[in-house]
């Protein structure tokens, strides 16, 4: 009797334990992914520049549509042109989800696939990492119009006598980008690098040191646009995307550039190498993340994309609207110039960066 | 300008920035009054905190530490005879004769006085030069940068340190180590040794931790203990106030002199008390005077002429992006990270940004006088603390402030190994400050020699006028420097 009461007890025991632990099991499936958790965003420049104000804004406006309200953190890893932060993502960062990587990578994936990456620094093998959402960064050319002849629209360029334009390096994205851009276009110019960033060059263009300068859109609306564009002194010539952006009018998307200057279709390799330049703020996960906190990361951009607070913010600062990619078949679609591109346009590359640094030596 | 000027105000006026300059103003008082700390530590410690905040906290953070350093330095130099800063090593002179004499309020009275009026005529001095600063910053392109850089290590060589030889090959040793990383036009990576970490050369918050601050640490430690020789403070705060007001004539011209030496590029605190308080002795008509012995005037000159150079200091880094110091240099980074950019721009469309700078300056230099006067009796017991007790909390804040750098465990390799250089050359007298300037002015050389020569040829060497004056300091330098040692070894002839 005793023994069929103990065996009971113990049923009752074993039903209850078994029950516990399925409503615990269903609550952990039920509890979002990033609840109680801190997502860590390394952000591969240092804090200040474009890349760092873009992904503080993305902090601030994500927590709210992230499932869990986690707290997020900005980390700036700068250093080695972004190598230092990518390296340590791929190479050190925690797996779990907790650790992504908020940053300005095109330049990785450029030298990753059109370039030498162990020549650069860079370790990570860019194949592995786990691409989560693109934004497109679009680029603006402005010229001073104080030139002979003056300038005072972008098709007056094909008379221009003497154009010095400035960059930051021979081998650097901004560099081969309006190197290839003017080639195409046409465009005589002498070209000078070793500037150290972009208040550099803003400067040396201001005291007419280079008659021409560019930089993405956060940097244009609150800092040439002011002291420059809006005073006469300066006009825009082109653009990235292939939209017109009303706000940097007269200037024409990069492709309209090309054929209002040489009148003919851009193409060639040298298009293809401007191509592959075309910038991404991006978020990248290491490789072997769950997929549950890459899908949490990819519907709380797409559900912030929406959202008018957001939209507001960003379009103060960065001077456009949102365009944030978060399918995997938009972001395999942004990265086909690079997988595309092949041994020929590595080759090309190579051969160009050689070119510029003959070129910029040249007295 | 006025609406810039008003704009600045209420941006420092405005909570939290007004909280933030406080917070500055007491970290400053202790930053400056502990030896082994300094104006330098305290920046380069801070930079990090200021990453989440706006650039008026920020700045109200950096300014209202930076500014007063050289106020409450005089704590330890007048209580134990060492400087609490580079700044205030003249003060000592007379300022601890006059503590030992038991006068140590009346030195203090007087310094905190003209440190505050110096503080406020450096800041008026560099609101008066904005004006001609716009156009001047315009007529400077990259050849003249580059001269400037030359005259700047050619100054700091040749005058930090008694031997002209020693400090321009610091710097020029400097100079090498600053090429290590990618070269600036042509993007190759240089002397990198495979590790990512030095593709971009050398941080300069570890380096001026460890050079400047590790062998301050160390030899705190190896005095063991930090008791202060004076017995008491003495009386008389108000008489050094007397002091100061019956001198406004040295102080105005020593704080002119130090907005002066501030805004050349390589001198700054290490010679600025020396250059005043020489001008204090050579401009003595009074045949009772004992420079020396305790003599009130010897505090005065030094005191006024280390505050009003912070005003001078921020000429060269706001105007033309180009650092005066090391401390400038981390100023420098600050304004990056909050997206301020030197040049025309802070001379123009943020120009409120600069008057909040000099509004922080002013307010930080005025409430330190009056807040040292109120309460140097508790604040000098921190001078009686042991380095036990001071050198664990000194270490913390070094090794933290290093690891903000890149957070990588080469910045403690290089706060040690810069620690260990900077100790060795500490002990064998040769001048430190010309491998943090070399390590911060290099890039900037190389970057604007390769421009200039892209950009023009070699002409500007000899076709533009900034670039002719420029040799010329340049040269004047070596040669009077060159001329002071040989005298200096020639007794008879000196």
């Amino acid at each position: 009797m005793k023994s069929t009461l103990q065996k009971a007890v113990l049923f009752i025991v074993a039903v209850l334990v078994f029950g516990l632990l399925l409503g615990a099991q269903a609550s952990a499936a039920d509890k979002p992914f990033y609840q109680g958790k801190t997502l860590r965003l390394i952000v591969d420049y240092s804090a200040g520049g474009p890349t760092d104000i873009e992904c503080r804004i993305y902090a601030r406006h994500l927590k709210n549509h992230l499932p869990g309200n986690p707290t997020i953190v900005i980390q700036n890893r700068a250093g080695g042109g972004g190598n230092l932060a990518m390296n340590w993502i791929y190479e050190r960062a925690r797996r779990n989800g907790t650790i992504m990587g908020c940053q300005t990578a095109s330049g990785r994936y450029t030298e990753w696939f059109v370039g030498d990456p162990k020549k650069a620094g860079l370790r990570a093998n860019m194949e592995e990492i786990i691409p989560v959402m693109f934004t497109p960064v679009y680029s603006v050319g402005v010229a001073r119009t104080d030139l002979d002849p003056p300038l005072k629209k972008p098709a007056d360029l094909k008379n221009v006598k003497s154009f010095n334009v400035g960059g930051f390096r021979a081998d650097s994205a901004k560099d081969l980008k309006f190197r290839t851009l003017f080639e195409l276009a046409g465009v005589n110019f002498k070209y000078v690098t070793g500037y150290q960033g972009s208040a550099d060059l803003l400067s040396a263009f201001l005291r007419g040191e280079l008659d021409y300068i560019d930089g993405s859109t956060p940097f244009y609306i609150p800092r040439v646009k002011p002291i420059a564009v809006d005073k006469g002194t300066a006009v825009p010539l082109w653009h990235g995307g292939d939209q017109q952006i009303p706000a940097i009018a007269p200037g024409v998307p990069a492709r309209d550039f090309v054929k209002l200057l040489s009148g003919k279709e851009p193409s060639g390799p040298l298009w293809q190498l401007f191509q592959v330049h075309t910038s991404y703020r991006q978020i990248l996960a290491p490789p072997g993340v769950p997929q549950a906190a890459v899908d949490a990361i990819r519907a709380a951009f797409t559900s912030m994309n929406k959202d008018p607070a957001f939209r507001a913010e960003y379009e103060k600062s960065v001077g456009v609207e949102p365009n944030m990619v978060t399918t995997a078949k938009g972001i395999e679609k942004a990265m086909v110039p690079w997988k595309t591109a092949g041994d020929e346009l590595k080759k090309f590359r190579a051969d160009y960066i050689e070119e510029g640094r003959k070129l910029a030596a040249k007295k | 300008m006025l609406e810039a000027a008003q704009l600045g105000l209420q941006g420092i006026l405005a909570w939290p920035a007004f909280g933030y300059l406080l917070l500055g103003i007491a970290l400053g008082v202790f930053f400056g009054m502990v030896p082994g700390l300094s104006g330098l530590s305290g920046m380069a410690i801070l930079l990090p905190f200021t990453f989440d905040l706006q650039a008026y906290e920020a700045m109200a953070l950096l300014m209202g530490m930076y500014a007063i350093t050289s106020t409450s330095d005089t704590i330890s130099s007048v209580l134990l005879g060492v400087p609490g800063t580079a700044g205030s090593q003249a003060t000592i002179m007379d300022g601890y004769p006059l503590a030992k004499k038991g006068e140590a309020a009346r030195a203090f009275g007087a310094a905190y006085t003209v440190s505050g009026f110096g503080g406020v005529v450096g800041a008026v001095l560099l609101v008066l030069s904005i004006p001609i600063l716009s156009p001047l910053v315009l007529s400077f392109g990259a050849p003249e940068f580059f001269l400037l850089g030359v005259l700047g290590m050619a100054m700091v060589g040749a005058l930090s340190g008694n031997a002209p030889a020693k400090g321009i090959l610091v710097g020029l040793l400097a100079l090498q180590f600053s090429m290590i990383g990618y070269s600036p036009q042509d993007g190759i990576p240089r002397f990198w040794f495979g590790v990512p970490y030095l593709l971009e050369g050398f941080p300069i918050v570890p380096c001026v931790l460890g050079l400047f601050s590790l062998p301050e640490v160390v030899q705190l430690a190896v005095r063991r203990g930090t008791l202060s020789e004076v017995p008491e403070m003495g009386k008389g705060l108000w008489d050094g106030v007397c002091d100061a007001a019956r001198n406004w004539w040295l102080a105005l011209r020593c704080a002119v002199i130090g907005a002066y030496i501030g805004f050349i590029p390589g001198l700054g605190a290490s010679i600025v008390d020396w250059v005043a308080y020489g001008h204090a002795v050579q401009s003595n008509k009074d045949p009772e005077a004992e420079f020396g012995k305790g003599e009130i005037r010897g505090v005065i000159a030094p005191e006024s002429a280390n505050n009003a150079m912070k005003g001078g200091s921020l000429i060269p880094t706001i105007a033309f992006g180009i650092p005066g110091s090391a401390t400038m240099a981390i100023l420098l980074g600050a304004f990056l990270i909050h997206g301020i950019y030197p040049g025309p721009e802070l001379l123009s469309t943020r120009l409120d940004v600069t008057f909040s700078v000099i509004w922080a300056l002013v307010i930080a230099n005025i409430l330190t006088a009056i807040l040292l006067m109120g309460c140097t009796n508790q604040l000098a017991k921190i001078t009686t603390i042991r380095g036990s007790v001071l050198i664990p909390i000194i270490l913390v804040l070094v090794f933290m402030g290093s690891w903000m750098a890149t957070q990588e465990l080469g910045d403690w390799l290089v706060l040690l190994g810069l620690g260990v250089l900077g100790y060795l050359m500490k002990r064998w007298g040769w001048p430190r400050p010309p491998i943090a300037l070399g390590i911060v002015l290099g890039p900037i050389m190389e970057r604007y020699l390769d421009i200039s020569v892209s950009r023009y040829g070699w002409a500007w060497l000899w076709e533009r006028p900034i670039c002719i004056i420029l040799i010329l300091m340049t040269l004047a330098t070596l040669y009077y420097a060159t001329r002071a040692q040989m005298r200096r070894q020639q007794p008879g002839k000196a």
